[in-house]
């Protein structure tokens, strides 16, 4: 197990590794800053100044690139968590739904459904339901993430959890606000996890109903349903959950569109703004951030899995034999 | 009263190949506390018949039978749910490899205990988790495992297959069923396992009556354990009677070839001679040869064989067949 | 038995090929897919005689026409027009080329790069599969799209070159699928066979390994082009790919924000064409995958 762990950490630390090298050479080549310098000795000097957490300084702001990272990925984890949490709320029980009705209509309504959602561009969805709920109806909030109206004193960075802390009498209106902006785009985005979860666990029900030990189950008179609820689900979670992990990736780079949209004040939309203004650090920065962020989330979710469920410690089992 | 009594069972299956007929008039009367044989080669439909009886048929088999009781309960009246909760009350069933079987994400513990059936327990209900427990070791140590606590504990792809199957024989007369399907529960295992899971399946027929269907490709190992032996052959059943009917005397040319493969270890057998065997290999289930399913391979075949035999039957021992073998003189129609 | 007559009918196997076909065909999805698909390549390839304006013309005297079945729209122009008269159908059809064209071919190029190099990854052991491994491993965890902004960011705006980048991007997820579905395949049991059978790599690859990828590179080329699509218009969209008079979807789109209150229809047309056009290939990969599942099960 201890072997196991320390081979996912092995892989993290190389794989940030070469991350840093990839954003030097990027810098090498562009900036030409180290051309009199050796490459290495340049590299271990950038090392050096990463490890001590200096990022450098946007060109375009004069900002330093970390307080800048500190303050706009509060709002994008925000916006990918509320993301994240639909797609656990609505993929699994309609995921579910499509496998214990595998091949009648249910299944085939919920597979189409998903297919619609894998072909959505979400910046288009994002201006679709802005025209529908904010100008056609004005339900909701056109962009941003507070109205002006409130000064919410930054905590966490998380603007549902610094409304509530802030110290403010408009504290509830605040959260509510807050929570008013937050819908849109966090549907919106959470297209692209929610049709990943349902087709996951579909597929990993259908997988696991297929197996002996379900079978076995239903002799002992338990009904379908029943028997899919108990055995097959807690059988098909430690195939479909981890692929969230890989979500991580897809469901950021859908968030700086859906930020773009929105007007979102996270990560992405910032990156697209230095990339306007080829601000080098400021690129830099932020995407050693999402990829560091996306690697080692990866890897947490594969150990977390592992370590909860005893299937998946199986295939080792095996290994080591 | 039979404990199970099935009246002409045919099961066809949708393919993509068109509908077949992987069983066909299939009859089956258990009575209690019996242990039944049902032999077959693979693909004969053993299992089609197993898994019909403890109603877990998939959709794509549409299944008919002029008679299917159980118990004077007529399983073909209910609907699915019901019938589904009839046969987890009476029936229990063994499967083959049975370490996919198991819930692998689950402790065998919490399987055994889920077993545990609720209605024979007294008591308060605080005392419920801790009677269930007291159950399900009380069922390991009547399977032969003595090391409930390691096992109880254990995930199944931790345990060896025969333990497994012990296990699963456990938590199979955990519900004290009326009727146990043993469905091959002994293929892929080591000798002396297979000798021990027998021997436990013939203890829990004889210490609580149980009636028990074994079903075995292989008619010298269970030979010893039946009272009756049914034998099939590409869906239909060929013969059936009492042990010794089958053995000594065998009516279908099927079931004497089958008697005659056994090798005969005893020393008779020359050097490096061909052991017997039928002719040509069990047809596909997409052309299945008309009249009796056996006739291109029978030795004995004639042109009246394309004609399904019907039903004969001498004391008790049934058999279809033109022209049965070890007839008694005269007897012969 | 029902037919008495034919006593061993006779079968023919199918090949898988054909089976495939076959379940592919029962598949009325994939087959509205596949119609979808035809319909798109006709526009793709020869969009520009079938359009009946060039995606550019101006027509001032109708600015910001509706689609023609509202009432102030004009059958001339069956979609409408935007802000400057250009007729909207044309320029949809126009931009079929400048998405789709595109992102077939963007996806072809990562095909054949990032095939080769899974293949050649899959087939090796040892140190130079695992550099491969962990080399993969980083370029998968920046998004594609992250990737693909970037290189245009370094590169420059332009069609060119967001086409360049979306390749860059994408070929490491080939490269990644086909790995794992080489290296897959290599520790199946029939491969041992084959090696034991004195079967030289070449040998191997030709006759075990290829056949049983066709899954992987046909889920993975679907899977390919949508994403192409959606990355291309997305890149559009930021202002970063193809340049304004340029007819792409995403480009449009962009160009039509601003129109959101007047001009509805500019907003949602070409995202409908992104959407259908990219659902149509999920439809075919979906029919296409199911069948191969199929047959191979």
């Amino acid at each position: 197990m201890l072997n196991y762990i320390l081979r996912r950490f092995n892989l993290l630390v190389t794989t940030l590794l070469v991350l840093t090298l990839l954003a030097y050479v990027l810098e090498y080549n562009l900036l030409a800053k180290g051309a009199g310098d050796d490459f290495w000795n340049g590299y271990l000097a950038f090392m050096r100044q990463l490890l001590q957490g200096n990022f450098g300084i946007s060109s375009a702001t004069g900002m330093p690139v970390l307080e800048a990272l500190n303050q706009y990925f509060p709002a994008t984890l925000e916006l990918c968590l509320a993301a994240f949490i639909i797609s656990l709320l609505v993929g699994i029980p309609v995921g579910t739904l499509a496998a214990l009705r595998q091949g009648r209509w249910q299944d085939t309504l919920i597979l189409s459904g998903t297919l619609l959602g894998y072909s959505i561009p979400v910046f288009w969805l994002g201006l679709l339901l802005v025209m529908f709920f904010s100008l056609n109806l004005g339900w909701l909030p056109v962009s941003g993430q507070l109205s002006l109206l409130y000064d919410i004193p930054p905590v966490t960075g998380f603007m549902l959890i610094d409304t509530l802390l802030a110290d403010r009498d408009y504290r509830v209106s605040a959260f509510l606000d807050a929570l008013r902006h937050l819908i849109l785009p966090a549907l919106v985005l959470s297209i692209v996890p929610t049709t990943e979860m349902i087709r996951q666990i579909r597929n990993a029900l259908v997988e696991v109903l297929k197996q002996n030990y379900i079978r076995a189950a239903l002799t002992k008179g338990l009904s379908k349903t029943q028997v899919a609820l108990r055995h097959g689900l807690r059988n098909a979670f430690p195939l479909a959950v981890p692929t969230l992990g890989l979500q991580l990736g897809p469901v950021l780079t859908s968030a700086m569109m859906t930020e773009i949209v929105f007007d979102w004040p996270g990560l992405g939309r910032w990156l697209l703004t230095s990339i306007a203004q080829q601000d080098y650090m400021a690129i830099r920065g932020g995407t050693l951030a999402i990829a560091t962020f996306t690697v080692t989330a990866s890897v947490l979710t594969d150990i977390v899995s592992t370590l909860i469920y005893p299937t998946r410690r199986k295939a080792f089992y095996v290994k080591q034999g | 009263m039979p404990l199970l009594d099935i009246r002409n069972l045919t099961i066809e299956i949708d393919t993509p190949q068109g509908t077949i007929k992987a069983i066909d008039k299939f009859s089956l009367t258990l009575a209690e506390g019996e242990i039944r044989g049902l032999i077959g080669e693979s693909g004969s439909g053993k299992s089609l018949v197993a898994q019909t009886i403890v109603g877990i048929e998939k959709d794509t088999w549409r299944i008919t039978a002029d008679r299917m009781h159980l118990n004077n309960i007529d399983l073909l009246s209910l609907s699915p749910k019901e019938r589904r909760r009839v046969m987890g009350r009476d029936i229990a069933m063994v499967f083959q490899e049975p370490s996919s079987c198991l819930d692998p994400s689950e402790t065998i513990g919490a399987q055994l205990e889920e077993a545990v059936p609720d209605w024979a327990f007294e008591g308060k209900w605080w005392q419920r988790w801790q009677w269930r427990r007291q159950q399900s070791i009380a069922l390991l140590h009547r399977v032969g495992i003595r090391d409930h606590k390691s096992v109880m504990s254990a995930y199944p792809y931790q345990l060896s297959e025969g333990v497994c199957q012990k296990v699963m024989i456990a938590m199979a007369i955990a519900n004290q069923p009326k009727l146990l399907v043993a469905d091959e529960p002994t293929t892929a295992m080591e000798a002396s396992n297979q000798a021990q899971i027998l021997k436990l399946l013939e203890r829990v027929n004889k210490l609580s009556n149980t009636t028990i269907l074994l079903i075995s490709t292989d008619i010298t190992a269970i030979a010893r354990l039946t009272d009756h032996i049914n034998i099939m052959y590409c869906g239909q059943t060929v013969e059936s009677g009492t042990r010794e009917q089958i053995l000594t005397r065998p009516h279908h040319p099927y079931t004497a070839a089958l008697l005659q493969m056994m090798p005969d270890l005893d020393g008779n057998l020359p050097h490096k001679s061909k052991l017997n065997t039928l002719p040509g290999v069990i047809p596909p289930l997409q052309n299945l040869p008309i009249g009796c399913r056996l006739g291109p391979r029978c030795p004995n075949a004639q042109k009246q064989c394309v004609i399904t035999p019907p039903l004969a039957k001498v004391k008790g021992h049934v058999y279809y067949c033109h022209f049965p073998l070890n007839m008694k003189k005269g007897k012969t129609k | 038995m029902s037919n008495r007559a034919n006593i061993y009918p006779e079968i023919r196997v199918l090949t898988p090929l054909e089976l495939a076909w076959q379940l592919f065909k029962n598949n009325f999805m994939a087959m509205v897919g596949l119609w979808g698909l035809l319909i798109l390549a006709i526009l793709t390839l020869f969009g520009s005689w079938l359009a009946p304006y060039h995606p550019a013309e101006q027509f001032t005297q109708a600015l910001l026409l509706p689609p023609s079945w509202s009432e102030q729209g004009n059958i001339d122009f069956f979609l409408g027009t935007d802000d400057l008269g250009r007729d909207m159908l044309s320029r949809l059809i126009g931009g079929a080329r400048l998405t789709v064209g595109n992102a077939v071919l963007v996806v072809l190029v990562a095909l054949l790069l990032g095939g080769t190099i899974g293949i050649l990854g899959g087939m090796s052991k040892g140190l130079k599969s695992s550099i491969l491994n962990h080399l993969l491993d980083t370029l998968l965890s920046i998004p594609s799209l992250l990737l693909a902004i970037i290189f245009v960011a370094i590169l420059g705006p332009g069609l060119f070159n967001t086409l360049m980048a979306i390749t860059l991007a994408l070929i490491p997820q080939f490269v990644r699928a086909t790995y794992n579905a080489v290296s897959d395949e290599m520790q199946k049991e029939y491969i041992t066979a084959l090696r034991l059978d004195g079967a030289n790599r070449w040998h191997i690859l030709k006759l075990g390994v290829l056949p049983n990828l066709s899954d992987t590179l046909v889920s993975q080329t679907t899977r390919g082009l949508s994403s192409a699509i959606l990355d291309i218009t997305a890149v559009g969209f930021l202002g970063l790919g193809a340049q304004p008079p340029k007819p792409e979807w995403g480009a449009m789109l962009s160009h039509a924000i601003d129109l959101v209150y007047l001009a509805p229809w500019t907003v949602t047309l070409p995202g409908m064409a992104i959407v259908l056009s990219v659902l149509v290939i999920n439809m075919v990969g979906e029919g296409l995958r199911q069948a191969i599942n199929e047959v191979m099960s």
